[in-house]
């Protein structure tokens, strides 16, 4: 691969450090003793400190990032304190729900929105670009509960056409699978679809007025081509960045759209953990979804030297 | 502007302002976000004055209303009037935008200044902590901080501030570099002129143009978040009326009623859709190549 | 010699118009142009008066909106150009009969694909070529406008070409289906000195070779007195003076062709002095009365602060629009 994705992943380790460095103060800043949490009920002063004694937590600060870096790069990620399960297995077990949520909604995000985007720019300014324009803009400003809510009313509640909040897993049933997660989808796809549809419609405009768009219209290439090759292909470098960036939207947006559907991802468990002071819990969801936005933005990186030729060949 | 010499620069702030405004006022939808902008905060200051009801008073044998002339938007289940308590809810909603926004730029601003202007290792260590904050999708990092701090509005704003200011930093440290690069910075450092000067005359004002669309979009993004954290029960916390949390409250009733979702769920959408409209058109009037 | 029997392309009274924010923009107004079978038309005159509006719009590539082409003709072996459906124009004449060359070679090939792949379109677009036909077509074009290893080269993008190679490859474009008219709009003016030659040299003998017409629009008076044959002056948007090359550089009559040839550097005979024209072009949004040079010529009369000069003969083949030479 070329030195430039070499030179973004090098870029990787000192990242994701810093985020285990945030999570963990984070978690020291946590007002309340987390060995109180641990014994509740059995709490006595003694069994507490064999218990700090054993967890490392009489040690300085530094001393104890440095052994629980070890335990979260070595997979003892500890247990949790709600379900007494390794807190690893359960976010492995509901991992693949989030995952498919979030491909889905992206899936439906660029599918809508590429077209809308292209449509409005190569009629800009006239009936047709002024409504998706005016969508778009709704879209973006619509927070994604309340889209999920509504879509429930209409969907489920009203036509009846979709289950509401149930879950089938996809190893059961795909299509029962793919019905209950289509409102999810959704709920979570169509904001960033309209931002993403205003993004190509402006990298479009600007790339429609490029002396090479000239250049091949002047060639007798159909208008087919012209937009849907020679513009298009550009349109999206600038639009790959800002998608990336947008998976750390869509990352914030799958756990409110989890709550809402009740679907069983690491979203609706980590908010969960958060409101029953699960911690163990709390930390790994913060350390999976971070670092899940980290290398999405490696695969964008992947994207961007497909898409363009002067930072793959550099 | 680069090729503008040093005494016309004065000039071209006062004509650009009057330009920015000039260009704002042609374009309707940010005309009408302003005036809605507006709208709203009247409405949260005069909230006492305008609601009929208080917003956390249980009017007896009124539970889940549909909206009448009596209760405009219905009641809850509570018995209470919903125009009473999305009106009461304005005052959040502004509450954490603005001052979220106000503590991100009076500390992100200073910081990228510090970090365009000093350069070295002081732009090093803070750029690297603003790489590594960009690193987390915001919201989760809002959880993050309000995990930390417990649920409160207050501890909201300063969650959303805390996101917000790695994005000032950065965008005001980018823009101090390129003045930098300016020519007529050359000629301002060779006049010997005082730094606090060059700093407080000319850098930051240059600034002010970027720090200015951002800041007014991310009014929308704090409000959308605030909404959000309470929907999740990490924010506002009842019985204050909050647009977010009464929507929590309401998702569950929505085959018996749902108007109780649909009234706050629209006032985050207007005021959103006010700001995004005003912030787009803030940011066409200032720079058209502002992306 | 009679001028309409070896007319390939004929401009007439075209009018293209920009619909600004500030106002309508009346980029060309009534321009008159005429390109010989197999002959060099220079079309000169200062950045921003209209040449390049004028070339695109033979070929109807005027971004639309904001431009509009409102009247005119432009008449290509008998065929309205700007009459016929657009789905015509693009494959009979667009890259088949009538090619063009860009003025940045840096911003005229798409940067995100090969520049085989961009050959290629030509020969598959116009020919029916398959695409490993077309690419072997490709690679032979630009062995013969001067791209060594040119087989191994048609799978680099343009960024790894230098500024005068792609060049070549845009002429080697235009060229690819040989067409009997081709628009150049500033070929060389984005080069190096030394390469500018070398692309006039390629462009002269291809034009002999493949016996094609150009449109050559250029500033440098330098580039005309080499490669055209006729010559055209075109100022704020109208064709000010058009004649043969000889006749430009002996016996020029418009006072605005005057001051161009004065302040050429080449063209100044050793001892006198370069003289600039004084002022700049006018604000095409409000243009001044009467004939548009008027502000800066030192010649001016009342009359032409009043009244817009008409296009009147003053000599074989010698058009010229002034109340001097009428």
């Amino acid at each position: 691969m070329s030195r430039f994705v070499l030179k973004r992943a090098a870029f990787l380790i000192p990242t994701f450090l810093g985020i285990t460095l945030v999570v963990f103060m984070a978690m020291q800043m946590i007002p309340g003793d987390p060995i109180l949490a641990l014994l509740q009920d059995n709490y006595t002063e003694e069994l507490a400190q064999q218990l700090r004694v054993k967890l490392g937590l009489d040690r300085p600060v530094p001393v104890q990032y440095v052994m629980w870096l070890k335990r979260l790069v070595t997979g003892d990620w500890g247990t949790s304190i709600l379900s007494k399960r390794p807190v690893l297995e359960e976010i492995l077990h509901r991992l693949p729900v989030t995952l498919e949520l979030l491909v889905l909604a992206l899936t439906a995000a660029l599918v809508i929105a590429v077209p809308v985007g292209v449509i409005s720019a190569i009629r800009p300014n006239t009936f047709l670009d002024y409504s998706a324009m005016t969508l778009t803009i709704l879209g973006i400003s619509l927070p994604e509960f309340f889209l999920g809510a509504l879509l429930l009313l209409v969907f489920s509640l009203n036509l009846q056409w979709l289950p509401a909040t149930s879950f089938v897993p996809i190893s059961e049933n795909l299509w029962q699978n793919l019905r209950h997660m289509l409102l999810p989808a959704l709920t979570l796809g169509l904001p960033r679809a309209a931002l993403i549809a205003r993004l190509v419609r402006n990298s479009m405009l600007e790339v429609t007025r490029q002396d090479y768009i000239d250049a091949a219209r002047a060639k007798g290439l159909s208008e087919f081509l012209v937009i849907n090759k020679h513009a298009l292909k550009n349109a999206l470098i600038p639009t790959v960045t800002v998608v990336g960036l947008q998976i750390g939207y869509l990352i914030g947006g799958a756990i409110i759209v989890e709550s809402l559907f009740a679907l069983p991802g690491i979203g609706s468990f980590g908010i969960d953990a958060i409101l029953q002071r699960d911690y163990p819990m709390v930390q790994a969801f913060a350390i999976v979804a971070s670092s899940g936005f980290l290398l999405s933005n490696v695969l964008v990186d992947l994207v961007y030297t497909v898409l363009d030729p002067r930072i793959r060949l550099e | 502007m680069s090729r503008k010499s040093k005494t016309t620069e004065e000039m071209d702030r006062q004509s650009m302002i009057r330009l920015t405004w000039r260009r704002l006022k042609r374009r309707k939808t940010a005309m009408g976000g302003l005036v809605v902008f507006i709208l709203l905060f009247a409405v949260a200051l005069l909230a006492d004055v305008i609601a009929p009801y208080g917003p956390n008073e249980m009017i007896p044998g009124e539970q889940l209303r549909a909206p009448s002339w009596r209760h405009p938007m219905g009641t809850d289940i509570l018995g209470r009037d919903v125009l009473s308590r999305v009106i009461y809810g304005s005052r959040i909603s502004i509450y954490v935008g603005f001052v979220s926004m106000l503590m991100a730029v009076l500390i992100g601003v200073p910081m990228g200044l510090v970090a365009g202007y000093y350069g070295k290792i002081i732009d090093q260590v803070i750029m690297r902590a603003v790489d590594i904050m960009l690193a987390f999708p915001i919201f989760l990092l809002a959880i993050l901080i309000m995990v930390v701090l417990g649920a409160s509005s207050t501890n909201v704003c300063v969650a959303l501030a805390i996101v917000y200011i790695p994005r000032f930093a950065r965008i005001v440290r980018g823009s101090v570099l390129s003045i930098r690069e300016n020519e007529y910075m050359e000629a301002v450092e060779a006049l010997g002129i005082r730094k606090w000067r060059v700093f407080f005359l000319h850098i930051l004002p240059n600034c002010l143009a970027p720090v200015m669309v951002v800041a007014s979009l991310s009014i929308g993004v704090a409000i959308l978040a605030e909404a959000s954290l309470s929907f999740l029960g990490m924010g506002t916390q009842p019985p204050t009326p909050s647009w977010g949390s009464d929507l929590r409250d309401a998702i569950g009733l929505m085959e018996i009623n749902p108007w109780l979702a649909i009234f706050p769920g629209s006032a985050i959408l207007v005021t959103v859709l006010s700001i995004n409209l005003l912030g787009d058109g803030l940011r066409d009037a200032i720079d058209p190549r502002l992306k | 010699m009679n001028t309409e029997a070896g007319a390939l392309l004929e401009i007439q009274d075209l009018e293209v118009v920009f619909h600004l924010e500030e106002g309508p923009l009346k980029a060309v107004d009534g321009a008159m142009l005429t390109v010989k079978t197999e002959r060099v038309l220079g079309l000169v005159g200062e950045s921003g008066c209209g040449k390049s509006v004028t070339a695109k719009s033979i070929l109807r590539l005027v971004p639309q909106p904001p431009g509009e082409i409102v009247a005119g003709k432009a008449i290509f072996q008998g065929q309205d150009l700007l009459k016929i459906p657009r789905d015509r124009l693009r494959k009979e004449y667009r890259g088949k009969q009538i090619s063009m060359i860009f003025q940045d070679p840096m911003t005229s090939l798409n940067p995100v694909f090969s520049v085989g792949d961009q050959l290629a379109e030509v020969f598959t677009t116009h020919r029916g070529m398959g695409k490993k036909e077309a690419l072997e077509a490709s690679a032979e074009i630009l062995e013969r406008v001067g791209i060594p290893s040119a087989h191994r080269r048609i799978r680099d993008y343009p960024h790894q070409f230098s500024g005068g190679m792609r060049q070549r490859v845009m002429i080697a474009m235009a060229l690819a289906c040989a067409p009997k008219f081709l628009i150049a709009d500033e070929p060389t003016t984005a080069l190096d000195v030394t390469i500018q030659a070398q692309i006039l040299e390629l462009m002269k003998e291809l034009q002999r070779e493949m016996r094609s017409a150009i449109l050559l629009i250029t500033h440098n008076l330098g580039v005309v007195a080499e490669m055209a044959h006729e010559v055209a002056v075109m100022y704020a948007g109208q064709i000010v003076e058009s004649c043969p090359v000889e006749e430009f550089f002996d016996n020029p009559r418009h006072p605005y062709s005057i001051g161009l040839l004065r302040s050429f550097p080449g063209m100044v005979p050793k001892g006198e002095r370069i003289l600039s024209i004084p002022g700049s072009i006018p604000d095409m949004l409000n243009p001044p009365p009467g004939c548009r040079f008027h502000p800066r010529c030192q010649e001016a009369m009342p009359r032409c602060r009043r009244e817009s000069p008409p296009d009147r003969m003053a000599g074989d083949n010698h058009h010229v629009r002034c109340w001097l030479h009428v």
